[in-house]
């Protein structure tokens, strides 16, 4: 039976943990004092580039690395943005570690800052955060009048502000280029890149982007090392991984493994398996952008590289689940409906190609499906795909073609028999 | 101009190895090799946006398809604009524009002229697999003078970094997401009205954006396009007037951007391009009008012309040629200006005879006040290539709006911008000194700045902008209507040429001379500096110490010869000085004093309503001759192929001659300017056919004979303090502000021009207003010695306490009845009503 192993996590449950007292009588901001008093910047970079830290957000990029990006001796401000947005479907952790856990986030996030150089650290909370925000805000208040934030933090001589800001809440808001442009009071539109944000980033300062998970991860390494770290998980993919486990399995939340763990026994020992006694049909293994992985996926090890091997990607760690009553042409509607509508529509295949597909999924579920529309689906995609401005574009995809490649025979079922979904209520958006 | 060496990388685009100036743009590369990238978002005025996705190209090594309009080259970089890949990605994005675009060519404006309809016809695939529903929508206002419709935009962006990147009015955003994202005006016109709005017409790359005042009135190839210079300011603008069916139908800018940048780079300001209904509005006149019993009567051409010549005649058969003045506006045609000028001399015999209306007196150091007038200006390139830009009394956006626009780009580029004004304005907004000079006291400001740069380091007040003036080695200083439109005027330039000349010997004494310190004036008028040239044409013709000692007729000695009975007959050209000149009385007294007035002009307007006998002549559209703009640019215009029922009026003053039997003179442009350049040597290596599209900045180099001391003299020269302090009982020093939508006749007979018509107010600080009881909105008179206006009270922190400033162009409360030529500075009160 597969134990969760507590690294983000570990003083779940703990009663009051949101206040600073509760969270320092378990050891908390020791690894602050520890980092700034006994460690240099390079030494926190180095410890947690030997942790092999990678990026919980998605992309997975090694954050040891994308620190020492920032250039040392540039003059003027260095921002860090704390990316709080969590928008992905099926993603639910960022939202319990800021809830539940807000301290860890405020240490992990001066320890990056000390280690970057950053003056002045944001956290971008979705627009819908509300109670998430009103959590940290107190927290900040409570590391400041501490003395965790502000000038000289525990008599090193470094200084550093925070700032909660609240996106209006768009999911797009969440790539690191569109939460600047929003963070900075403009419309949550991604820029160009290059200049990337380690050199050119909010305002045009230097800025370190990183995923709530992830630097909730830093205190936990400096206080037991990088080999402790690494002692978890596989060699490419060392460490832990939060996963949120949603969708038809009897014990959803958000639970943390060590990486290479497999699918399986993630969903059976900690999910409770597929609900109801039913069979499994499918399940996105990283959030709802990443493409459906079928029950002979199953046994695949829970890290980047096998779950990219099998086809998908492990994104940020939401696992939505599938049961065998599932009617997968709704399922692709749903999301293809989300992408549409959250689209930033600056760039053309996406805001287009994205509103043409959901037109064609609202058809065919009306009963006005063609069979030249699964083509269609294909070739919209393949417009889309790798030509649009961010990620975005490609994140909407993996839905439509998975299900297009695995699940043909219910398009089809559809299609040939005029078969019309019954709707309970028509989403429309209006203009 | 400077040119920077520019470091080349090589690069293979298709197969062919190129050298290309390092850090530009792979789309500006493969242009240079005359490869054409599709492009649509991309716009040679904006920063790359990388939305529409049309230029997608491959670069070796790398995975993606990439933007070719925000890629810059790199050495060694391979591209490949041309491939399968690449042809079905053109046709994808293509098809993804055209989804919910609406298929109605045939109705659009853009027709002909439209960039997706380019692209699709050379790109796209014509058959569309789009079975959906398109998104629909109204189409709405972005303000009185654009449409946008939702149905034809194609999410460019173009419009809204026009808004953002230059002219800085965010007037067009964009409302929702995804698909449905709009492009929508962000506020209502009559919070902020935009000065640079119509750019957004041809900028948009489709029919999104339309004219209101052109909608419908023709299609882009059944137009007949002639190129002319706008005459709506001292810039000048390139444009191209529309004619069809005998009529103006629009105006566009005639330079294509990013490659004719010379001047406006093709941006007009919206008084250029828009304020051109009045070309065919009732108000015009077509027919002489006699005043009988103190009524205007229609009368035939050969009944005015023999009443004028009559009239004329006597009066110098009587009285002699001096019995007779001519005040000339400041938009007349340099050829026109000639004639005036010969004719006045030589046929008419006198010597009251005064071009433009822009310096109202030089009695003061006339000499040196013209050397800087006619040899210290600086060409836009000379400007935006150099390091320092001073902006001095001058709300240049609302000046010469385009050339505000063009500064500015000066300054993303790397030129610093000061400024130095009595009041706030948002042409300082990339300034990085702003330094104020307390209102009506610029003279004694100077003196302050002058002692600051010969000790920088000592903390003068005006420190800060002294250090930025020392620092630079390529200066040039603007000043505007602050300075320019007051009876001081003259006074003014003087002390800046004080500033230059203590600037230039402080480096110099630091062993760090300067390349170059401008001094350009920006005056009212389109052809002002035509008319300085005119008035003065022995400085150019070698001739110069004439005008040493020599005070020379000026519009203020004219009126006030004609307010003493002097003169007989006043013939105004193109002039409406009871607005435009800062006395009103004067004027009245003038008109009033002389026994016979004509005014030759389009409209009825203030001053030619008070002549005798109004004669209209063709406007602007239908005449050619010569400008000469704020860079001494000098530019031709062009008439438009219509016939017009007017004689211009070189034509008029001929039949005039005749009538007079007084000789005649040619009514022909080209031979007037030929002869110009004949005898003026800084234009004898152009003739008429000569002078390149864009005008030809004329470059004096050699100083006047008996002028290469004029660093000494301008050391030796007394700046006359003049009385600053208001009195006790007429406490504010009043600004009259020239303002780019001012209510003068070609505004007020142009129909849609009517929402930018601006309202009668003053504005005051509301420390001043709480002091005085005031509130906003309050109606007060503004009251000086010399008269009063009533005007609505509007609060301000822009303005300093102790000033009141006021629009100086409002017929119904016209400011010039406060004002008197020999005030020093303009005291005012404010009262209630
Ligand atoms: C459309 C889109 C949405 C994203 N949303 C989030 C998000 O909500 N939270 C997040 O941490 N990263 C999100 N990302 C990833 C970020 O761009 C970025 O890679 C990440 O915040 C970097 O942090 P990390 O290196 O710590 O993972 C999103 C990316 C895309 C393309
Ligand atoms: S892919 Fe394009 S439209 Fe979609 S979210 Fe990114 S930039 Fe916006
Ligand atoms: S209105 Fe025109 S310029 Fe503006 S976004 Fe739409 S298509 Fe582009
Ligand atoms: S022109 Fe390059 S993306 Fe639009």
């Amino acid at each position: 039976m597969l134990q969760e192993t507590k690294v983000v996590t570990e003083l779940a449950g703990t009663e009051g943990l949101r206040r600073l007292e509760v969270y320092e009588a378990h050891g908390g901001y020791g690894a602050l004092r520890k980092a700034l008093t006994g460690m240099k910047p390079q030494e926190v970079i180095d410890e947690v580039k030997r942790s092999g830290l990678r990026g919980k957000g998605g992309a997975g990029f090694p954050a040891g690395l994308k620190w020492s990006f920032v250039p040392r001796d540039h003059p003027g401000p260095k921002y860090l943005a704390a990316n709080a947005d969590e928008g992905e479907p099926g993603t639910f952790k960022d939202r319990w570690i800021v809830e539940e856990n807000p301290h860890l986030l405020i240490e992990g996030s001066i320890i990056a800052s000390y280690a970057a150089g950053i003056d002045h650290a944001y956290v971008y909370t979705r627009g819908e955060f509300f109670t998430a925000r009103r959590v940290l805000l107190g927290a900040i208040k409570e590391a400041y009048a501490r003395g965790y934030l502000g000038e000289n933090i525990l008599g090193s001589g470094y200084a550093l502000e925070m700032t909660v800001h609240s996106g209006a809440g768009s999911y797009e808001c969440g790539e690191e280029t569109a939460l600047l442009t929003s963070l900075e009071g403009g419309r949550g539109h991604p820029k160009l890149k290059p200049p990337f944000p380690a050199t050119h980033g909010a305002w045009g300062r230097p800025t370190v982007i990183n995923n709530v998970e992830t630097l909730a991860t830093v205190p936990s390494i400096i206080n037991r090392g990088a080999d402790w770290y690494r002692s978890f998980g596989t060699e490419k993919s060392p460490g832990v991984k939060m996963v949120s486990i949603s969708g038809h399995v009897e014990k959803p939340g958000n639970y943390e493994i060590p990486l290479g763990t497999p699918v399986r026994m993630i969903l059976d020992d900690l999910g409770g398996g597929v609900w109801k006694g039913r069979e499994l049909k499918a399940f996105a293994p990283g959030g709802s952008s990443t493409p459906l992985l079928l029950p002979g996926n199953l046994d695949t090890p829970y890290d980047y590289e096998s779950i990219a091997e099998a086809g998908s990607m492990l994104g940020s760690g939401g696992i939505i689940v599938f049961d065998e009553t599932t009617d997968m042409v709704r399922v692709a509607e749903i999301l293809t409906r989300f992408y549409a509508w959250e689209s930033c529509g600056k760039c053309t295949p996406c805001r287009e190609g994205t509103r043409w597909m959901l037109q064609i999924y609202e058809r065919i579920l009306n009963g006005g499906g063609r069979m030249e529309d699964l083509d269609l689906l294909l070739d919209i995609c393949e417009g889309i795909d790798s030509k649009s401005f961010c990620p975005f574009g490609d994140a909407a995809l993996g839905i439509v073609r998975s299900t297009i490649q695995h699940f043909r025979a219910e398009y089809e079922n559809y299609i040939r028999k005029h078969k019309v979904y019954k709707r309970k209520f028509m989403p429309v958006r209006h203009h | 101009m400077v040119e920077v060496p520019q470091k080349l990388v090589k690069i293979t685009l298709d197969g062919r190895e190129l050298s290309v100036p390092e850090g530009i743009y792979l789309l500006e590369a493969a242009r240079l090799a005359g490869i054409e990238i599709p492009a649509l978002c991309n716009h040679a005025w904006l920063q790359p946006l990388g939305a529409c996705r049309m230029c997608l190209v491959r670069i070796e090594g790398v995975d993606k398809l990439q933007t070719a309009c925000s890629t810059q080259v790199r050495d060694g970089m391979v591209v490949i604009t041309e491939s399968d890949e690449i042809k079905r990605a053109r046709e994808q994005m293509l098809e993804f524009h055209l989804l919910n675009h609406p298929l109605e060519c045939p109705v659009c404006d853009k027709g002909g002229e439209c960039l997706l309809q380019d692209l699709t016809e050379r790109h796209g695939l014509f058959t569309s697999r789009y079975v959906e529903e398109k998104l629909a929508g109204e189409d709405s206002l972005l303000n009185p003078f654009l449409r946008i419709s939702y149905k034809r935009c194609i999410m460019c962006q173009r419009c809204v970094r026009y808004c953002e990147e230059i002219s800085g009015d965010h007037l067009a955003v964009v409302r929702d997401r995804g698909a449905w994202s709009e492009i929508t005006a962000s506020r209502s016109f009559s919070e902020v009205p935009s000065r640079f709005s119509g750019n957004l017409i041809e900028l948009c790359p489709v029919g999104a954006i339309t004219s209101i005042p052109f909608r419908f009135h023709g299609r882009a190839w059944e137009l007949t396009k002639t190129r002319t210079v706008c005459n709506q300011c001292a810039v000048g603008c390139n444009v191209e007037l529309h004619t069809r069916l005998g009529k103006l139908m629009r105006i566009v800018p005639a330079s294509e951007p990013g490659v004719d940048a010379q001047l406006d780079n093709g941006h007009l300001c919206d008084r250029g391009r828009f304020a051109y209904g009045w070309v065919q509005s009732s108000e015009r006149l077509h027919r002489p009008l006699i005043k009988r019993d103190g009524e205007f009567a229609p009368a035939t051409w050969d009944e005015a012309e023999k009443l004028v010549a009559e009239k004329l005649t006597r009066a110098i058969d009587e009285y002699g040629g001096d019995a007779v003045a001519v005040l000339a506006g400041n938009s007349l045609t340099n050829e026109e200006y000639m004639a005036l000028r010969i004719i006045a001399h030589r046929h008419v015999g006198t010597t009251n005879f005064f071009l433009g209306e822009d310096l109202f007196d030089i009695s003061r150091y006339p000499l040196l006040l013209l050397h800087s007038l006619f040899f210290d200006s600086a060409s836009l390139a000379e400007t935006m290539n150099g390091d320092l830009i001073v902006l001095v009394g001058c709300d240049i956006l609302e000046e010469a709006p385009v050339l505000g626009l063009r500064l500015e780009e000066a300054v993303r580029k790397g030129t610093t911008l000061v400024s130095f004004a009595s009041y706030a304005t948002e042409s300082e907004r990339r300034a990085s000194v702003r330094a104020r000079y307390p209102a009506g006291r610029f003279v004694d400001a100077v003196e302050e700045l002058i002692v600051d740069v010969a000790s920088p380091s000592n903390d003068g007040k005006y420190a800060a902008l002294a250090r930025s003036l020392l620092a630079a080695d390529r200066v040039s200083l603007i000043y505007g209507q602050e300075l320019l439109w007051h009876p001081r005027a003259s006074e003014h330039v003087l002390a800046l040429m004080k500033l230059k000349y203590a600037v230039k010997s402080k480096r110099e004494a630091e062993g760090k001379p300067m390349s170059h310190f401008a001094l350009n004036p920006i005056f009212r008028g389109a052809n002002s500096i035509g008319a300085v040239v005119f008035n003065h044409l022995e400085l150019l013709t070698g001739r110069s110490e004439e005008i040493r000692d020599k005070v020379r007729a000026s519009m203020k000695s004219i009126l006030q010869k004609a307010a003493e009975g002097k003169v007989k007959v006043l013939y105004l050209v193109g002039i409406n000085p009871l607005m435009t000149f800062p006395d009103r009385k004067l004027v009245q007294d003038a008109v009033a004093g002389a026994d016979f007035v004509v005014a030759q002009d389009h409209f009825l307007h203030e001053t030619s309503r008070e002549a005798d006998v109004v004669l209209p002549t063709a406007p602007w559209p239908f005449k050619g001759g010569t400008f000469l703009n704020f860079e001494w640019r000098l530019q031709k215009l062009n008439p438009v192929e219509l016939v017009d029922d007017t004689p211009t009026d070189l034509e008029l003053w001929n039949r005039l001659l005749i009538a007079m039997r007084r000789g005649s003179h040619s009514t022909e442009p080209r031979s007037v300017f030929d002869e110009i350049a004949r005898v003026t040597p800084p234009l004898s290596h152009l003739t008429y056919d000569s002078i390149p599209p864009h005008g030809s900045v004329l470059d004096f180099t050699l100083p006047p004979e008996g002028l290469a001391d004029i660093g000494e003299r301008v050391a030796g020269l007394r700046l006359e303090a003049g009385r600053c302090e208001p009195r006790e009982e007429y406490p504010f020093v009043l600004l009259p502000k020239t303002y780019l939508f001012r209510n003068s006749p070609r505004l007020r007979c142009t129909s849609w021009m009517e929402p930018v018509r601006p309202s009668s107010w003053v504005q005051m600080h509301p420390a001043d207003s709480k002091r005085l009881n005031l509130e906003e909105e309050q109606p007060v008179r503004v009251e000086s010695p010399h008269g009063s206006i009533d005007l609505e009270l509007r609060l301000s922190k822009d303005i300093t306490p102790g000033s009141v400033l006021v629009n100086n162009y409002s017929p119904e409360q016209p400011v010039n009845r406060l004002l008197g030529v020999d005030d020093d500075i303009f005291a005012v009160r404010v009262v209630p009503r």
